[in-house]
């Protein structure tokens, strides 16, 4: 764990919440606002987080579990508690405004889609960036995020097997 | 899309049975919400006739158009159309609480391996690997958004904005996001007869 004393179970549950809010369209933006709170300030070790993103894509259920994950590495079994609450809360209030007034916002939410659509796709690279950085990546490693890049991106392979084999590869380096 | 799911007269199901169905569904299904489709259509639909096929499609198109996780949205609007608020809070909790559960012990259980050991390099490359997935997430988004090619050239000089506001000029990520999904909003125009909801669909 992290320097949990800077970081409090409210600031995890805030931080989430507010995260939710950038999640349109199934972008991740989670991972984005993350990097940008904890990764890139130095209170979260790059490793772990994408060490509890990794673990998050090997568990049923909802993806968005490795915030459980997060919140643990800033403070503790309650800042789990508060990462878990911090999707919960917004997630239910989203949902119960969906289905009561979608019609209404449809042509609204529709539009911001749009948009939205490549708003989050700089967030992810943005976080892309700032995770890589104080990796000390060297040069055949780029190897490795050109492929899993394009695995993703062109090839459709869920995110799942990209890691597993991220860490097959891992395993096998350290081997030779 | 042409229905939204509506709250229904609640069915005769109990709070707890809602709690059940969906901590079986969160702890059975794998990678995703579209992944899980067949399973949830077996749980709620045929098994249980707690929704229609059509309400379980109109709820993920609407789930996946919403600011919030889809699976997640999802099972609160099921939750929802059963047994109102509570029910939505009761559904999508008991429906992360498996994963959640398995994601709290592994991080408890493991940690950060020092470099040139086995967890050390697995974590390494593991890490790599998570790069080159968000940039490829970040790929397939803009590739699968249904605009005009005017539209997307001004959309990937949007999402070029973003990264460099950030990291070259040290700019807030939530301003960018403000301020780039507003200029979006104004300036990106969809395909006349195309609509959103097939670019958002596809991605997961």
């Amino acid at each position: 764990m992290n320097d949990a004393t800077t970081v409090g179970a409210l600031d995890v549950m805030g931080v989430i919440m507010l995260s939710t809010l950038f999640s349109l369209g199934g972008g991740n933006g989670q991972i984005a606002l993350i990097q940008d709170y904890w990764v890139g300030p130095g209170l979260l070790e790059p490793a772990l987080f994408a060490w509890a993103y990794a673990i998050g894509n090997f568990v049923p259920g909802p993806k968005v579990s490795f915030v459980t994950g997060i919140g643990y590495y800033m403070a503790g079994i309650p800042g789990a508690i508060a990462a878990l609450l911090g999707i919960v809360i917004p997630t239910s209030v989203g949902a119960s405004i969906a289905s009561h007034w979608y019609l209404k916002f449809q042509r609204v939410i529709n539009h911001m889609t749009l948009s939205a659509t490549f708003v989050i796709a700089g967030m992810m690279t943005t976080a892309a960036y700032g995770l890589a950085r104080p990796m000390e990546i060297v040069w055949g490693e780029y190897a490795i995020i050109v492929a899993a890049a394009i695995a993703f991106a062109w090839k459709g392979l869920d995110a799942m097997y990209i890691i597993g084999g991220s860490a097959a590869l891992g395993a096998l380096i350290w081997l030779i | 899309m042409s229905s939204t799911p509506e709250p229904s007269s609640p069915p005769p199901l109990g709070l707890a049975s809602l709690a059940w169905i969906f901590f079986k569904l969160g702890a059975l299904a794998f990678g995703g919400m579209w992944a899980a489709m067949d399973r949830i259509e077996k749980e709620l639909v045929i098994k249980r006739g707690l929704i229609t096929k059509e309400q379980q499609v109109a709820m993920m198109m609407t789930a996946a158009l919403i600011p919030a996780p889809k699976f997640l949205a999802f099972g609160g609007m099921v939750g929802y159309s059963l047994r109102g608020y509570i029910g939505s809070c009761i559904a999508l909790t008991t429906l992360i609480l498996p994963g959640a559960s398995v994601v709290l012990v592994a991080v408890m259980v493991s940690r950060l391996g020092e470099p040139g050991t086995l967890l050390g390099t697995v974590q390494h490359t593991v890490g790599l690997g998570i790069v080159g997935l968000l940039i490829g997430n970040a790929i397939r988004m803009a590739r699968n958004s249904k605009v005009s090619w005017s539209s997307r050239l001004i959309g990937c000089g949007l999402w070029a904005v973003v990264p460099i506001g950030v990291h070259g000029f040290g700019l807030s990520l939530l301003l960018m996001a403000v301020v780039t999904l507003a200029l979006g909003a104004w300036l990106i125009q969809p395909i006349p007869g195309e609509s959103a909801h097939q670019g958002a669909l596809s991605d997961e």
